[in-house]
């Protein structure tokens, strides 16, 4: 702690603090209201087991901000063969659990390694890209090593059964690709045989349910009671919500649990029902601040595994934000994907928390030279 | 490191923040298209949340004529599933099967349609819905309350009250009768509900509003609990099948009393079989046999084709065509009271013939024979009485002693409370009034009355019933009342099976009033295929005794029988000290009782009827005797019996107690 000087401090970004603070508190606000149901108390069970994992995000953002983020370039092989043996530890002990294996569960603790595997592959990719400069990349098969990094870990977590969690993780890898210098015409080769892989994928891999929820995206009312029940409640809750919302706790869609998955997955909808298109509208916006803000912070580094590393934060909190949102508007499939700093679920908050702090800890540096 | 290394890097970023800022504003606009175009999601939204409920009210009541309750509607627990929630149906299936008792392969086809909710276990008994409530919440699993129909009495009258079924709808007896009243207007609204279909309701509505009116009946709880105990006592003495009782006040037509055996739960009636809950007395006819004569003779006094003293020769049987009337007991003359008393086929047929087929067809008709007495009361029977055009020769004959007739034990109690009442039918009733849902009371009014005879041939008949029971010869001796005078006529009818009629199938018969003086009941008893000793008055006549004293009794007529169902007298000192039976009042109960006790050793069980507590203790102190006090007012039931000896280690006395005191 003594490494956070007063130079420190006073270029402290208070700004983003503030933001991250407003974001986490309006989370749980809203959890409160989506949980309100569960219990008569205003803190329900639910909303105080998010509390503690909010005190371990802190400490995860602290410790996150008080290292020097340059050490991390040579931990970077430590954290990332961690990151696999907590996944590959997971998939050996964790039990089957609602029809995917990634919870490890010590005691009264259930934690979820596939949801902090990306801080440990975005940290092993930002070396990697940091010591073959992504100006380099010109060939697809220079993309060789990341893509064993990413696929690595996207591989465990598919052995895990955790589909969402995995597209996401593969699209926080993916999100390096802005930086390389592969020819369109190599790309159009990658979405070729990726257009072939995923018509194979359809016919053999997915599971009807899988298959049912993308059908679902096309056409919303095939199966209102059963596949498309969640998306379909999720478009009601929404829509019933108007300009200006029903109020907090009062959303009828919502207090009356019409939304199986209200607290997770589909919170946002909660958000959008008791605040109206202006609840909505402000949450994304202040997103989007946070967004703009990650890759003002990339460009503003000096060095460029600070560049690497919140570009990949940024990707960290880009991916999930925008699939889940698109999923509870209904222009995606559900797949399993928390909103960041809003749904519940403690490994999400500390993984995004200590995402966040890594992007402070870049923002605190860049004068540091 | 050299800033070069990061201008390309940065031109990527801003493409990157221009990606991530279109990314969002997809986002918004979707999310505004949904919030303020697509008007469809509220729409929707209140369509799936306010449904147009067709309330169901609170049932209301049904009490006994003194506001006991006999059906009242609890709140009990049944358990739900929203298949959408439950995540594993086989499992849930499973664990629901161990908690509830359930069928676990019902249960997980049931827990897999799609349906947004489904019945797991509906009215789940309180031990396992303890277990179930300590095992926790299972997802897409609740539990909801839901009104039950209760009968705290349990068997109690259980026919006429007949029970509700699983939805709340009256399916037998008054319940069915009355199912509009006890329903209430269902009043459709607007509600608010959840998604597991959990009812909202605002501030503004009060269930209550729409609540069913409570029905009071003309049945007392406490009589209809005596005259089913005498009932179910004359049936297992006969070892009968069943049988049928009802009591009707003469003058108003109030069934007062209306048991049946066998009896039934309606607590449980989603393990009986239907046709056992039938109200036998209403539904099921039945050929009155000699009780018929009564109105057969009735019939002939009002046309005056004959008088009370009019003498018939009997010898030599009759023969009409293609029968021989005979006697079993044959007697050379009787006059038409003598003909009543030894209840002579003979005599009857002579009567009939004299009366004619019409008149006789008439006279039946008014005593309400041949149709539904109009009670309301759900599947009445109409009984069978074909028209006099339609009667040959031989049915002449026979309808005359009651055969080739069927009636319901409610038209015979009914015609024979008309004899009590100056020859006036009155349509029985089992409902005395209404209550709306605000709480005040609609008196039923009073029910529609018919001259079935005149007044003076009413009181003709009146001597010649009590013959039936106290004369000589008279076949209803075990009808006697201690103090009371009772007139009444036995019957005995071989039951039709098949065609034919059965060598060993009866239906034992005893009609009756009392007191003669001023009739306060009609009875009708029937015992439905006794064993052994098969006549009306051997095995009916006992029962109304005991019924009809008992009865008396809460009426503040302290009575009891006289003789035994044996036809033995029941021990009483006034019976030694006296020939005749002095009225129960005048006598003082309690001295004559006293004095039974101890007799050289003997220890002899006095008739306790009628007594109260401090009476019933002050004979039996001093006596070794044991007694066992149950409930308070006056006696209105004991074991052993009157009469019983008591010796060596028999010395329990129970003595039950019922109804207002009124010592004084």
């Amino acid at each position: 702690m003594a490494r956070i000087e007063r130079r420190l401090a006073q270029h402290y970004e208070w700004w983003l603090v503030g933001l991250i603070v407003l974001l986490i508190g309006l989370g749980l606000a809203n959890l409160m209201s989506a949980t309100h149901p569960e219990s008569e108390a205003l803190v329900s069970p639910t909303v105080r087991r998010q509390l503690a994992a909010l005190a371990l995000g802190a400490i995860g953002f602290t410790g996150a901000v008080a290292i020097d983020y340059r050490h991390l370039e040579r931990w970077a092989p430590f954290l990332y063969a961690a990151t696999l043996l907590l996944l590959g530890v997971t998939l050996a002990l964790a039990p089957v659990t609602r029809g995917n294996q990634s919870w490890l569960v010590f005691g009264p603790i259930r934690l979820q390694p596939s949801e902090l595997a990306r801080v440990g592959m975005v940290v092993m990719l930002a070396r990697w890209f940091h010591r073959n400069a992504p100006g380099e990349v010109r060939r697809l098969r220079d993309l060789l090593q990341p893509g064993l990094i990413a696929a690595g870990t996207v591989g465990l977590i598919i052995l895990q059964r955790d589909m969402g969690v995995a597209i996401l993780t593969l699209a926080v890898a993916c999100t390096y690709l802005l930086f390389v210098r592969i020819p369109l015409r190599s790309w159009a080769a990658v979405a070729g045989t990726a257009v072939a892989i995923l018509a194979v994928v359809w016919l053999f891999a997915l599971a009807p349910y899988q298959k049912s929820r993308i059908l679902d995206v096309v056409d919303p009312a095939r199966d209102p009671l059963a596949s498309g029940y969640q998306a379909n409640q999720s478009r009601i809750a929404i829509g019933s919500g108007g300009l200006f919302g029903k109020g907090y706790m009062e959303g009828t869609q919502t207090q009356l649990r019409f939304l199986p998955t209200q607290h997770t997955d589909f919170i946002f909808s909660v958000l959008a029902e008791e605040w109206g298109m202006v609840g909505a509208a402000t949450v994304l916006t202040l997103y989007l601040s946070l967004l703009i803000w990650g890759l003002f912070i990339a460009r503003g580094s000096k060095d460029l595994f600070g560049s690497l590393l919140a570009v990949g934060v940024v990707g960290m909190l880009f991916w999930p934000a925008v699939v889940n949102v698109l999923m509870v508007v209904g222009l995606a499939p559900v797949i399993g994907v928390p909103l960041p700093l809003f749904s519940y679920g403690g490994s999400s908050l500390l993984a995004t928390m200590t995402a966040l702090g890594l992007l402070l800890n870049v923002s605190l540096r860049r004068y540091m030279f | 490191m050299r800033p070069a290394d990061l201008r390309p890097l940065r031109v990527r970023l801003r493409i990157a923040q221009t990606l991530v800022l279109a990314a969002f504003a997809v986002l918004a606009l979707r999310a505004a298209h949904l919030t303020l175009l697509g008007e469809r999601g509220e729409r929707r939204g209140e369509s799936q949340l306010v449904t147009a409920l067709s309330l169901a009210p609170e049932r209301g009541r049904i009490l006994d004529r003194n506001g006991t309750e006999v059906a009242m509607t609890v709140a009990v627990p049944s358990v739900y599933g929203v298949p959408v929630e439950v995540k594993d149906a086989a499992a849930t299936a499973a664990e629901l099967a161990k908690l509830l008792g359930v069928d676990a392969k019902k249960t997980r086809a049931r827990l897999e349609q799609r349906r947004a909710f489904v019945y797991v276990d509906r009215w789940v008994d309180p031990a396992r819905m303890d277990a179930f409530r300590a095992r926790g919440g299972i997802p897409g699993i609740g539990v909801v309350d839901e009104p039950r129909r209760a009968y705290p009495f349990g068997p109690l009258a259980a026919s006429v009250v007949g029970f509700a079924n699983m939805d709340g709808v009256g399916v037998r007896g008054v319940e069915q009768q009355e199912n509009e009243w006890l329903l209430g207007r269902p009043r459709r609204v607007a509600v608010e509900r959840d998604a597991r279909g959990r009812l909202l309701l605002g501030p503004g509505l009060e269930r209550n509003a729409t609540a069913g009116g409570d029905v009071a009946l003309t049945l007392d709880v406490a009589m209809q609990a005596e005259a089913e105990q005498a009932l179910l006592a004359g049936v297992q003495a006969s070892r009968a099948r069943g049988g049928y009782l009802v009591a009707l006040d003469p003058k108003t037509g109030d069934v007062l009393a209306l048991a049946e055996a066998p009896r039934f739960d309606p607590n449980d009636f989603r393990r009986l079989a239907f046709a056992d809950t039938r109200a036998r007395s209403f539904t099921d006819a039945v050929e009155p046999g000699s009780t018929f004569k009564t109105f057969l003779i009735a019939a002939a006094l009002d046309a005056g084709s004959v008088t009370p003293t009019d003498v018939f020769d009997l010898r030599g049987g009759l023969r009409v065509p293609g029968k021989l009337i005979k006697d079993l007991h044959p007697r050379p003359v009787l006059d038409v009271s003598g003909i009543l008393r030894h209840s002579s086929n003979v005599g009857s047929v002579k009567i009939a013939q004299r009366l004619g087929a019409e008149r006789h067809f008439d006279t039946l008709r008014r005593f309400g024979f041949g149709q539904r007495t109009g009670s309301g009361f759900p599947d009445e029977s109409s009984g069978l009485l074909r028209a006099h055009q339609n009667w040959r020769p031989v049915d002449a004959a026979t309808v005359a002693f009651g055969q080739g007739v069927s009636v319901t034990t409610v038209q015979l109690a009914a015609a024979t409370a008309a004899l009590g009442n100056q020859g006036v039918w009155v349509r029985p009733r089992l409902i005395r009034g209404h209550r709306r849902p605000d709480g005040s009371w609609e008196t039923a009014p009073p029910s529609e009355t018919r001259q079935a005879v005149s007044p003076a041939t009413a009181a003709k008949m009146i001597p010649m019933m009590e013959g039936v029971i106290v004369g000589e010869g008279g076949t209803g001796k075990r009808a006697q009342l201690a103090g009371v005078r009772v007139g009444g006529k036995t019957g005995t009818a071989q039951k039709l099976v098949g065609g034919r009629y059965a060598h060993d199938k009866y239906v034992a018969w005893f009609i009756g009033l009392a007191p003669l003086d001023d009739p306060r009941i009609a009875i009708a008893v029937g015992i439905d295929e006794p064993r052994g000793v098969h006549t009306g008055g051997a095995v009916a006549a006992p029962v109304f005794a005991r019924a009809a004293a008992a009865i008396l009794t809460h009426m503040g007529i302290a009575t009891a029988p006289v003789l035994d169902p044996n036809g033995q007298p029941i021990v009483r000192v006034a019976d030694a000290s006296a020939q005749a039976l002095p009225p129960v009042a005048a006598a003082g109960p309690a001295a004559d009782a006293a004095d039974a006790l101890v007799e050289d050793e003997r220890r002899l069980v006095p008739d306790l009827h009628g007594l109260t507590i401090e009476e019933v203790k002050k004979i039996t102190a001093g006596v070794p005797v044991e007694l066992e006090i149950f409930g308070r007012g006056r006696a209105v039931a004991q074991e052993p019996d009157p009469g019983t000896v008591l010796a060596g280690d028999r010395t329990r006395l129970r003595v039950r107690f019922s109804g207002d005191g009124g010592e004084g």
